[in-house]
């Protein structure tokens, strides 16, 4: 590269104005203390757990659970 | 012993007299690594802890601006990055007092990197070296910032909390579309109104003054108009080897032909920020 070469080049970076990456915008924060409950339908698999066929509250929130045998299907607002 | 003109060696008594200028707060920056960007900023903050309290700030994660001092902070709670972080930490316990007689050193940490990415997602990076050290300022004549070797968030922080920039180059043509790009980079940033540090100097570092390359690369910056200053940094084993000292050699060689380039290099660019930055 001749001293030439070069001193076009810097001016070339002189002159020039860089590219600034953007930025990506903060996330949004989750507020989980607020909102309206949203109910959550759950299926359990609990081999070690063997039950007769019943129904009971959700364990978590206010709901109904339904076992049998080592499966749970629980419908709850948390 | 306090370092004043005179009294180490000799290296700076020959400008022992005309030291009026207003306080400087410099970024040592470089788009390029390994130009001698880290040993430029120690040195520098030697000189002018000779002339004023003077605060070294480590702003590259790489933390070898503290080690040329021999300070390596604990963790990041005691160094720069826990400052960033954590606007409820006092800066003063971070702050390692009188490495040398009359400078102070705010070393930085690994963890720095990561900061300053959860920063820039925040939106917070570019004003936050300046507001971690806006307690400390009226402490200090002059502060001294160096950055990594890239133009990225943290060195805009950087630049950001300075009024003045030094760039430095050397024989690699590289290094000298480096600091071109720096150039840029500050007309970007005071278009944005982020900063209005202004570029007082072009410095050539590693000079090999029976280098052909040297000679060319040197010509080619003087072309721009760029502010190249006059002085020359030579190249020198006594730099290395006051690395691995813990002593910059302005210290452990005043009487170097190094060390009086460092000297020289201080005050030609204390001369160019009385002009550029007037008070």
């Amino acid at each position: 590269m001749s001293r030439d070469d070069l001193l076009a080049d810097l001016q070339t970076e002189v002159s020039a104005r860089p590219v600034v990456p953007p930025t990506p915008p903060p996330a949004p924060r989750v507020d989980r203390g607020t909102g309206p409950a949203t109910p959550a339908l759950d299926l359990s698999w609990t081999p070690l757990r063997w039950s007769l066929p019943s129904v009971g509250g959700a364990r978590h929130g206010v709901g109904v659970s339904l076992r049998f045998g080592p499966v749970a299907v629980t419908l709850a607002v948390r | 012993m306090a370092v004043r003109p005179g009294l180490i060696g000799g290296a700076l008594s020959s400008r022992a007299g005309g030291w009026h200028h207003g306080e400087v707060r410099l970024a040592v920056c470089s788009s390029k690594g390994g130009v001698g960007k880290t040993s430029t900023a120690a040195n520098l903050a030697v000189v002018l802890a000779g002339h004023g309290r003077t605060l070294a700030v480590d702003v590259d994660p790489q933390d070898s601006l503290g080690r040329a001092f021999g300070v390596v902070a604990k963790g990041r709670d005691d160094s720069l990055a826990g400052l960033l972080d954590d606007p409820s930490l006092d800066p003063r316990g971070a702050v390692r007092p009188d490495v040398v007689p009359g400078l102070d050193v705010l070393p930085s940490h690994p963890s720095l990197e990561q900061v300053g990415v959860s920063l820039a997602a925040q939106g917070g990076i570019v004003s936050s070296v300046r507001r971690a050290l806006r307690p400390l300022l009226a402490d200090y004549d002059h502060v001294v910032l160096d950055t990594h070797g890239d133009l990225g968030n943290l060195t805009l922080a950087a630049v950001c909390a300075a009024d003045s920039v030094l760039t430095v180059f050397t024989s690699d043509p590289g290094s000298a579309l480096g600091a071109a790009r720096v150039s840029a980079f500050l007309e970007l940033h005071r278009d944005f109104e982020n900063t209005r540090a202004e570029l007082i100097g072009v410095g050539c570092a590693l000079w090999d003054k029976q280098g052909r390359a040297a000679r060319e690369v040197l010509g080619a910056l003087e072309g721009t108009g760029l502010p190249v200053l006059q002085t020359r940094i030579p190249l020198s084993r006594r730099v290395p080897s006051s690395t691995l000292s813990k002593r910059p050699v302005v210290l452990s060689a005043p009487s170097s032909a190094v060390a009086q380039a460092y000297s020289a290099l201080a005050d030609e660019l204390l001369a160019a920020h009385s002009k550029k930055v007037p008070r």
